[in-house]
This record gives structure tokens, C-alpha cells and sequence, in this order.
């Protein structure tokens, strides 16, 4: 069966999150490799590099709001300039852990964003944003 | 001399003493910036003094001397109560005072509180009163410190229910976080290793994490208590450091910290606070040390005008200028829990004890060499 996607990327500092996103995406089957990197910094570092082979450029990204040295925000700042863009669509959510409005409705009006989320992400949800953006 | 002129001279003098007279009194009404009213009851005519006028805000010329003239500018609800007043005063022959309180309209809108005194000083016959002298003191200052001290009361009031809140919710809290670290704590000593899976790792997650919200919970208790106790006193800072290094024995025999500690003064204030401040400001200094070095630390003090510059220097990691604001935030943090650990209060915590002695707290630095921290006391 062909996969709906290759690669996801988690972007968050919290081990055990981590985890049980990539179990879920794991048990959803629906993409062929997940990373997951514990800092904004070193995500951008990530996505910058030159060797990173379209194949390899994230699909889909789940980002942390709430980070040390460089919170969610701070990385789309960053994030919007990269050159990756022009290769391909990134699909993109932010996570957060409490219900903030304003967190909301800040980030309907930053361009990359695609969605917004409170954790824990579950496989439900997960599965009906890979069926929306990826047929 | 003839009685004419005795009774001319006589004349002369009376009236230059009279002069005199009201000269003085004219001088002292004005000068105790007392408001002065003289009011005819029976012609209803009243000579309001140029201090009673500007009390309000007008100049002699801008408001006419007339009992209409302050019954249009007096605050309406206060009104009724001049008029009973005079009505009890009156009755009793004077016994009881003409004394209020009064609010009037000053000429820029504001509010005036005056203290209002007068007295009947001439009735008839028939004892009807004929003539009421009377004065007015601004008491707008004294009733705004009366306000600003009851909302002081409230706040306090309202400090207080944050403090009990804060110590409450801490400890229920902590009765089912304590669950959870106990029973994890069991599970990782009975089963661990003979657990299937991943479940090591879980228990592990588990773990750390309600360790760690275990450290968060009391470290806001600690910042919610910060300045409960406001017992200023002399605090001895050498000797309060001494005690602080003494606490801190082990942490530093292990980690090989060497101290350099100039003299440092007798201050005014929280002598808790003190030591709490600089109990953080040192175990940072040494968490945040660099791989493989010692750690160096140098604390002093320079004597300034008005205050005591304090400074806590260290040989650490040094923080990026982006950052040099942003660490005293609550819960900030510049590095992942698995790098160094920590709830992100301390600083937060510090510059509250700061701020509360009347100081202020930042730091310089240069990564990679190290930071200092400076913080002010008030003499």
C-alpha cells in the first residue's frame, strides 16, 4: 500500500511527548519516516541544510508553542524565510497545552500555519489531518 | 484742647487702631488659607473671603460674594445637609456645632473636601439669628489619604487570600503528586527489568515528570510567599552568604566551586529574602557551569550614593544578549529539562526580592566566559 506521505517532523522540547507522537504516527501507518527534534534552533538547523533531499523535506510538521531559548513563535519567524518553500508545501500545525484564544487567533494570521491543536495529539486527530491535506 | 478736639484726636485713634485691627485679622484668615464666610441671615447676604473663593478655584472678580454663589458650585447631595445642620444649630441657640464635611466643585471640575465650621455670633430679640461667621479648611489631601489607605486595606486583604490560596492548592496538590512519585518509585524498584516493552521507559517518563512538577509546585509557593514577612531589619549579608555556603557544602565539595568574596555591608532588610536570593543566584552560578571546568565565583559589593551594588560573577556558560531580559521571566528557560534542570523560577523569584527591597537586578555577559549578576539595595 502506498503511504499518503514520507516524512513527519516533531518539533518539541518534552522527550515523553515526542514519544507518544511518534507512536501514534507510527500505529497510523500512514508515512514512511518520523523525526523528532527537541528544539527550535536545532530544527531550523535541520531544515537548512543543503543536503536535505526533497524527498527528505518534512510533508508535515507539528510544532510546540511553548519551548526554551526559541518558543514556537520565535521558530515561524525564522521558519518563513527558508528556502525549502519553494521546493515544497509543508503542511503545518502548532501544539500547545492549555486552550489560549489568543494563541489561536495569533496563529490563523501567521502565513505557514495550517492549524492548531491541543496536546496530546491523539491518533484520531492525527488521521483526519494526514486524510485532509494528503490524498 | 477743647473736648472737640480731645473727642477728634480720640477718633483719630480708635480709627487707626481699628485699621490696625482688621489688617491683622485680614492678614492672619488669609494666611492660615482659611476660607472666610460672613453671612447676614435676615437680607440673605453673605461676603465670601478671596481664600474662600480660591479654594475653589476662582479669583475674587470671577465669583460674585452671595449665598447663591457657593449653593450653585456645592456638591448637590451635601446640600440638604448644610441646610439641617444650620436648622439644628439654630434650635439648640447654637449648642449644637455648625461642623461638616463638604464636597464642592472646584472651577476645573475636581472634587474639593472642605471642613466647614461656623457660628451664629449675633441673634435678636426674639432669638431669630441675625449674623453667622464662619471658615473653611481644605481637607482634599487628608480624605485622598483616607481613600488611599483604605485601598491599601483591601489589597492586603487581597494578598492575604492569595497566600492562603497559593499554600492550599500547593499542598492538595502535592497529596496526589506525592501518590504517583511513591507508587512509580515502587514500580521501578519491584519490577523493573522484568517489565515487557517499553514499560521501563514509561515509568521513567512518569517519574521525571511529576518530580518535576513536584519542584514547580513548591518552587511557586516559595515565590508566592516572597515578602509575606515584612519584618525589615538589619540583615548582615557577609554573615548571610557565610550561612548560604554553609548550606550549600556538599553541592560545592562536589563540584570543586572556589569562592573569591570581598567584604560585604550590613543592609536594610527581609533577612529570609536575602538569603534566598543569594541561595539562587549562587547554585545557578554553578549549575550553569561549562563542561569540564570549575567553577569560580566571585561576589561584592560597591558602596554608591543612595544604594549597595551587589555583584555575583561567575567563570559558566554565559548567556546570549537576546536573553539577558527574557531569564528573569517566570518559567522562562534557555535550555531543555535534559540539559540542565530546573523550573524556571529562581530569577524570577530574585527579582521579586529585589524589587521588594526597593532595588533592581540584570546581569552582563559574554558566552562561553561567563555572566554577572548585579542587583541594588536601597541604604
Amino acid at each position: 500500500m502506498k503511504t499518503k506521505l514520507n516524512s513527519v517532523l516533531l518539533i518539541d522540547d518534552d522527550e515523553p511527548t515526542n514519544f507518544i507522537a511518534k507512536m501514534i504516527v507510527t500505529k497510523a501507518d500512514l508515512n514512511e519516516n518520523t523525526q523528532a527534534i527537541q528544539s527550535g534552533v536545532k530544527a531550523l538547523k535541520y531544515l537548512q541544510d543543503e543536503n536535505l533531499s526533497n524527498y527528505d523535506i518534512p510533508d508535515l510538521i507539528f510544532l510546540d508553542i511553548n519551548m526554551p531559548t526559541m518558543n514556537g513563535w520565535e521558530f515561524l519567524e525564522e521558519y518563513k524565510k527558508l528556502d525549502i518553500h519553494k521546493k515544497k508545501k509543508i503542511v503545518l500545525y502548532m501544539l500547545t497545552t492549555s486552550m489560549n484564544d489568543d494563541d489561536q487567533i495569533r496563529s490563523e494570521k501567521i502565513e505557514h500555519v495550517d492549524g492548531f491543536l491541543i496536546k496530546p495529539l491523539t491518533l484520531k486527530t492525527y488521521t483526519e489531518i494526514v486524510n485532509k491535506h494528503f490524498v | 484742647m477743647s473736648e472737640i478736639e480731645h473727642l477728634q484726636k480720640e477718633l483719630e485713634e480708635t480709627k487707626k487702631a481699628l485699621q490696625d485691627r482688621e489688617m491683622i485679622f485680614n492678614h492672619i484668615v488669609e494666611s492660615t488659607f482659611a476660607g472666610f464666610f460672613d453671612w447676614n441671615i435676615p437680607e440673605n447676604t453673605e461676603y465670601l473671603s478671596p481664600t474662600f473663593k480660591k479654594m475653589f478655584g476662582y479669583e475674587d472678580h470671577e465669583m460674585e460674594s452671595s449665598p447663591e454663589a457657593w449653593q450653585r458650585i456645592i456638591y448637590q447631595e451635601d446640600l440638604p445637609k448644610v441646610f439641617e445642620l444650620f436648622g439644628a444649630h439654630v434650635e439648640s441657640k447654637g449648642k449644637i456645632p455648625f461642623d461638616s464635611e463638604l464636597r464642592y466643585h472646584h472651577k476645573d471640575g475636581s472634587l474639593v473636601w472642605v471642613f466647614c465650621r461656623g457660628k451664629v455670633v449675633e441673634w435678636d430679640e426674639q432669638g431669630n439669628p441675625l449674623r453667622m461667621l464662619g471658615s473653611h479648611i481644605d481637607i482634599t489631601n487628608i480624605k485622598k489619604s483616607e481613600e488611599t489607605k483604605l485601598y491599601v486595606e483591601k489589597l492586603e486583604q487581597k494578598n492575604k487570600e492569595l497566600q492562603q490560596f497559593a499554600y492550599v492548592a500547593s499542598h492538595d496538590l502535592q497529596e496526589p503528586l506525592r501518590t504517583i512519585i511513591s507508587f512509580t518509585e515502587l514500580m521501578l524498584e519491584q519490577y523493573s527489568g522484568n517489565m515487557e516493552g517499553n514499560a521501563d521507559t514509561y515509568l521513567r517518563f512518569i517519574s521525571d515528570a511529576s518530580n518535576r512538577m513536584s519542584s514547580l509546585v513548591k518552587g511557586l509557593l516559595d515565590y508566592t510567599r516572597i515578602g509575606k514577612n515584612f519584618e525589615v531589619s538589619e540583615v548582615d549579608t557577609e554573615l548571610v552568604l557565610q550561612n548560604v555556603l554553609s548550606d550549600l557544602n556538599t553541592l560545592i565539595t562536589e563540584k570543586h566551586v572556589t569562592f573569591e568574596i570581598d567584604s560585604l555591608p550590613k543592609i536594610q532588610g527581609l533577612d529570609t529574602e536575602i538569603r534566598s536570593l543569594f541561595m539562587n543566584m549562587i547554585t545557578n552560578a554553578i549549575k550553569y557551569k561549562k563542561k569540564g571546568e570549575h567553577p569560580l565565583i566571585k561576589i561584592g559589593a560597591t558602596e554608591e550614593m543612595n544604594h549597595w551594588k551587589f555583584r555575583v560573577e561567575d567563570n559558566g556558560i554565559g548567556i546570549e544578549k537576546a536573553h539577558l531580559k527574557r531569564i528573569f521571566l517566570i518559567f522562562q528557560r534557555l535550555h531543555n529539562k535534559d540539559e540542565y534542570a530546573g523550573t524556571g523560577i529562581g530569577l524570577a523569584h530574585c527579582q521579586k526580592i529585589v524589587e521588594l527591597h526597593g532595588g533592581k537586578i540584570w546581569v552582563e555577559s559574554t558566552p562561553g566566559l561567563g555572566s554577572t549578576f548585579y542587583f541594588t539595595i536601597p541604604k
